[in-house]
């Protein structure tokens, strides 16, 4: 793998600043992203948390200009390497796109062309981004897909997605992602469909990822024990929002917000071999009918009167740990 | 379409322009189509008519429909051959006698009259003809109208006589029947006649030519060349007519309009019979005042306005004013329309309120479905109920015409050269009586007319005949309906016949 | 493929045949209608009737007549028709080639027209049109034939002189105006077909574009005429090529409608005229043709799936 990056004086890798994106008409819209804002720096991990309907996989794919139809994003930047992105236009994203940033997605068993061989979905990157002829392109598929670890990646070229188990797919995914060798890596929930022992695999390629290329990577997840193995860095998203956002170590020690301690309530622990389960009460609000002020107070343990007044804002309360809730009003900024 | 001449090519897309630029073409520089007798001749005329439907067979000895008929008259000629006013007059016979017995019937063949093959006619072929038409030349009889002949010879090469079993006056009509080339027996893939036009080719459902026989003994006229296009769809036939594409078509009487300024409006009578057909053996039917009061209560002008736009005319009995010398004006009208008389039938069979009945039509023209209409609301009139059933051609011709599974039903019988085959349709023991009509009188001055050799005896005979059918109703002799063709400006002298026949000798051509 | 697939297709192809040949035959039996006295009408010599009778053997009785039929077909010969005293095997010949040309010629205009303005109307999606391209194809595809084959000839032949208003010109007179005068029929035919293969072409490449795998084509960096043209168009194909060859096989066996409004001598407007005249050797001979083609054309298209699609098995 070639080129470490450029040291600190650079600007992140990829900074998120108040990002919204809306689906639905627009005198109704549902906000599913609503002022989202974080920073990847490069060679980093960062773990986009939350439950499912939080916006989390919605603010990878405005990241990579991928919003499903029906969705737009209505405001705030996406600078990758000092350069915003939103403003591009398509041919200039689509340059970007498979170069830059890849991102790989939950469903293995849909994510790939059902009528291409896997050899030609990893070639075709490589001739149309890098050039290479198809012979070179054959060459250097066969390369990806041993660094993905498949021992006899020559036979595997010619087969169809559908002869591939599911991890298999999960891990020629990651070697068509990987392909360009992309400054960042979209990973949205990439071992949810998959079984455990293959989870560990497929975590375990992105750990190399990171370590060899010096990839940053955005992982997507709403599983915990995921995060505290492979993030650096974790953000906590709540209802289109950033509720917390902390160094790994320090969110699992010492969570401040009330829905990510209900969150890592619910975990079970890899170091703690039984836990009781104490799953938040209530229900994730739907998007289009979001409570006035802190949106999780309708199911939070420790909501008090101020909570429903307005949304409150985004706090650090210590070097790198930021937090939106009421109980932690003060900080260091 | 007119060829235009070789060697020379237009830059023409419309057929209309095509047709008319090759008329322009006149003098040396074109080459006829056919063997050119002067140095500088016009282009060849070309008459492009159209037909509703494929010929059932191109052999004139295996076709009985008068559609073919209508085409491949042009191409044979028969010992006698019909003339317009229903009688027949010397064909490749120049003269004939018939001896006063009416048995014996002497011709003396035309010399230098050719095949299209080439060959004369001979002696050989005409008694070949004849024996093949009765079924003596090793194959099955083709033709029941040659039954009474008992013998055939040829006393010189110019001369044949035929003797027959006994007289029949019908007998001198049938010999316009084609003559054939002896021991030819391809004729339905390449028919080989003697007639004005010699066949080219014939493709199904798409097209027949025919083509001007130089070596014809006759008058041919200004036709060269005849492409007859067969169109079943009469919108489609309209519609090519009115393009220009045709010369000559059938037009439904309420398209008049669109094409009578373009075209040149010929009408002719069918000589067709057209009937509404009672089961005369079935209940209520046998009883002659149902059928009577049947009869009064059908308005045939009614009918004649609504279904034929009044292109037609009434008839009394089984016998159309096309054929003027067996016509009795007389019969037209025997049965006015006349609700309180036919009630009074009614009521005197025994059917005061009338009955229901089933009216079982093919629905292969609308002629049957329109008529059938008409006569529904009429019959209704007295309490006669009616419900229309339509059925296909050919399960009409099997369930009703030849199993006599019907009511009611409707049917147009063409017309012949001869009474006989008109009216024998009615006699008790003919096989094709589908009516089940009964009557030994009717039978015997049918049987009389057929054997008398004198022309007033019989004539007055078959009006004899009529008048009992006129009578007796086995049908509701309802109209002779009148063809319209829309013909070509430049083309003239269509003459109409009691038979289905575009005579093509007769047509004159004349470039606007 | 393998052999065996190939073989008991072939098999079931002949069964196929078989049974609808007997099932025609015996329908046939029921039917009323003599094709003697339908050809001749009423008018036909009594004579005449007996001596054809005698020789089309219609008067067998049926096992005789079919084992006769059988035989011949075996060794080649579909017997002779009733109606046209001609070869069957002959004259299904010659209609074939104006059948196969007019579908020939209204296919290509369905592939070239349809397939790309249902690319398009897939790509280029927005509100407004939306309603007008969906009304357009309603339309298209209810528009009676009959009417719509009036309507050409009315303004192509009939106003314009542009083209002849009906009948067939074969190859050997000139195949300019061989193509002419299938030209109309064959757009006649075209015209709803591509409503149909517009809103088929239309609706499989937009069911393709919600798929995954677009949207992993899409964050490889490749621009939509990749994605488009090397993506979806392969998956959206399948069902595409479904109506293609179903469509095909229907016009190439003969359209009975546009053949009577152009009064052009194709299969249809033959086995019309066959059945109606209850030419029973023309018409075994025909259905065996349309059942054999309609077969082929199945066949053809399940290859077809498994050359596109390599998650579809022969089997």
């Amino acid at each position: 793998m070639s080129g470490t990056p450029t040291p600190t004086p650079a600007p992140s890798l990829l900074e998120v600043r108040e990002l919204c994106t809306w689906f639905g008409p627009d005198d109704a819209p549902v906000r599913a992203v609503d002022g989202v804002s974080f920073r990847l720096e490069r060679g980093q991990t960062v773990a986009l948390v939350g439950e499912s309907g939080c916006g989390k996989s919605v603010t990878g794919l405005s990241i990579m200009q991928l919003v499903p139809a029906g969705g737009r994003i209505v405001g705030g930047e996406v600078r990758l390497g000092g350069k915003e992105l939103i403003r591009l236009d398509r041919q200039e994203m689509t340059r970007i796109r498979g170069r830059r940033m890849a991102m790989v997605f939950q469903e293995p068993m849909t994510s790939l062309n059902p009528l291409m061989t896997v050899g030609e979905q990893i070639a075709e990157m490589l001739r149309r981004h890098l050039g290479l002829t198809r012979g070179q392109a054959t060459g250097r598929s066969a390369e990806l897909l041993a660094e993905v670890g498949f021992p006899r990646p020559r036979r595997l070229l010619g087969e169809y997605p559908h002869r591939l188990s599911g991890g298999m797919r999960q891990r020629v995914m990651i070697a068509m992602a990987q392909s360009c060798d992309p400054e960042l890596l979209i990973a949205d929930e990439p071992t949810t469909a998959l079984d455990v022992t293959v989870q560990a695999q497929i975590l375990e390629l992105l750990r190399g990822l990171t370590a060899r290329a010096d990839t940053a990577i955005l992982l997507i997840t709403h599983d915990l024990a995921v995060v505290s193995e492979t993030a650096d860095h974790v953000v906590v998203m709540y209802a289109g929002l950033v509720v917390e956002s902390a160094p790994t170590r320090v969110l699992f020690s010492r969570p401040l917000h009330p829905y990510t301690q209900g969150l890592l309530a619910c975990v079970t622990s890899i170091t703690q071999a039984k836990k009781r389960l104490r799953p938040i009460r209530g229900t994730v609000p739907a998007p289009n009918a979001l409570p006035t002020g802190c949106r999780f107070a309708p199911r939070c343990p420790r909501a008090f009167a101020r909570c429903p007044s307005a949304v409150p804002p985004l706090v650090e309360v210590e070097d790198g740990h930021q937090v939106r809730c009421y109980l932690h009003p003060g900080g260091t900024r | 379409m007119i060829r235009l001449s070789a060697g020379r090519r237009h830059p023409i897309s419309s057929p209309r322009i095509a047709v008319a630029v090759a008329l322009l073409i006149v003098g040396g520089h074109t080459v006829p189509a056919t063997g050119s007798r002067e140095p500088a001749e016009p282009a060849p005329v070309t008459l492009r008519l159209a037909m509703a439907a494929d010929p059932d067979s191109l052999d004139p000895h295996r076709s009985s429909a008068s559609m073919t008929e209508q085409i491949m008259l042009n191409v044979f000629d028969g010992l006698l051959n019909p003339t317009p006013d229903g009688g027949v007059e010397p064909g490749i016979a120049e003269s004939y006698t018939i001896s006063p017995d009416g048995l014996t019937y002497t011709f003396t063949l035309r010399p230098e009259v050719y095949f299209h093959s080439g060959n004369p006619v001979t002696t050989e072929d005409v008694v070949f003809t004849i024996n093949r038409l009765r079924g003596a030349d090793g194959g099955p009889a083709l033709s029941s109208e040659f039954d009474d002949v008992e013998e055939i010879e040829a006393p010189d090469s110019r001369t044949v006589v035929i003797r027959l079993a006994r007289p029949n006056s019908s007998f001198e009509k049938f010999l316009y029947r084609a003559i054939v080339p002896a021991g030819y027996y391809r004729q339905a893939e390449k028919p080989i006649g003697a007639g004005p036009y010699r066949f080219v080719e014939y493709m199904p459902q798409n097209r027949i030519v025919l083509e001007r026989f130089d070596r014809y003994y006759g008058e041919t006229g200004d036709v060269d060349r005849v492409i007859v296009r067969i169109i079943g769809d009469r919108e489609a036939r309209l519609l090519a007519l009115r393009a220009g594409e045709l010369d000559l078509a059938d037009v439904p009487t309420d398209r008049l309009g669109e094409v009578e300024g373009q075209f040149r409006i010929v009408t002719a009578l069918a000589n067709s019979v057209f009937i509404l057909g009672m089961n005369n053996a079935r209940a209520p039917f046998n009883d002659p005042r149902v059928r009577q009061a049947i009869s009064h209560a059908i308005d045939r002008e009614e009918i004649i306005d609504f279904v034929f736009d009044g292109y037609g005319v009434e008839l009394g009995s089984s016998m159309s004013p096309a054929m003027p010398e067996f016509f009795d004006e007389g019969l037209v009208g025997t049965h006015k329309p006349d609700l309180d008389a036919a009630q009074q039938l009614l009521e005197e069979a025994g059917y005061p309120d009338g009955f229901p009945v089933e009216l079982r039509i093919s629905g292969h023209s609308p002629i049957y479905t329109n008529t059938a209409q008409v006569i529904q609301q009429q019959l209704a009139r007295v309490g006669i109920r009616t419900r229309i059933q339509v059925i296909e051609w050919s399960m009409w011709l099997s369930d009703v015409y030849t199993n006599r599974d019907f009511q009611m039903t409707l049917i147009d019988f063409t017309g012949k050269l001869d009474p006989y085959p008109v009216l024998r349709r009615y006699i008790s023991d003919f096989r094709r009586n589908f009516l089940n009509y009964e009557n030994e009188a009717y039978d015997e001055i049918m049987e009389r007319a057929l054997r008398s050799p004198d022309p007033e005896t019989r004539a007055r005979l078959y009006m004899q005949a009529q008048e009992i059918l006129a009578i007796e109703v086995p049908a509701v002799f309802i109209a002779d309906y009148q063809f319209i063709w829309a013909m070509d400006g430049r083309f003239s002298g269509y003459t109409p016949y009691p038979l289905f026949f575009h005579d093509v000798r007769k047509l004159r051509y004349a470039p606007e | 493929m393998s052999s065996t697939y190939l073989i008991r297709r072939l098999f079931s192809l002949a069964t196929t045949l078989a049974v609808v040949a007997l099932a025609t035959f015996l329908a046939f039996e029921v039917i009323p209608g003599d094709p003697v006295l339908t050809m001749l009408g009423p008018d036909a010599d009594p004579s005449l009737v007996a001596a054809m009778r005698e020789e089309l053997g219609t008067d067998l009785p049926l096992t005789a007549r079919l084992a006769n039929w059988v035989a011949g077909v075996l060794t080649g010969d579909l017997g002779t028709s009733i109606r046209y005293a001609r070869p069957v095997g002959s004259l299904i010949l010659d209609r074939v080639a104006v059948s196969l040309s007019v579908a020939l010629l209204a296919m290509t205009a369905v592939v070239l027209v349809a397939i790309p303005l249902g690319i398009a109307l897939a790509v280029r999606r927005s509100h407004w049109s939306e309603p007008f391209v969906a009304t357009i194809i309603q339309v298209g595809m209810a528009i009676p034939s009959f009417w719509l084959g009036i309507i050409l000839i009315s303004v192509f032949g009939l106003s314009l002189g542009l083209f002849p208003t009906g009948g067939y010109v074969p190859f050997g007179a000139g195949l300019f105006a061989s193509i002419r005068s299938v030209t109309l029929p064959a757009i006649a035919i075209a015209i709803p077909l591509i409503a149909v293969v517009v809103r088929y072409t239309r609706n499989s490449m937009i069911d393709q574009f919600s798929q995954d795998y677009v949207r992993t084509a899409f964050s490889k960096g490749f621009p939509v005429r990749h994605v488009v043209y090397r993506h979806v168009l392969r998956n959206a194909a399948l069902p595409v090529i479904t109506v293609l060859g179903m469509i095909f096989g229907n016009v190439v066996v003969g359209t009975i409608i546009i053949e009577q409004v152009f009064a052009l001598p194709g299969l249809g407007l033959l086995l019309v005229t066959a059945v109606s005249a209850r030419d029973f050797p023309l018409i075994q001979g025909l259905v065996l043709y349309i059942t054999f083609f309609v077969t082929l054309f199945n066949l053809l298209v399940d290859l077809a799936y498994h050359v596109i699609d390599p998650r579809v098995e022969l089997t």
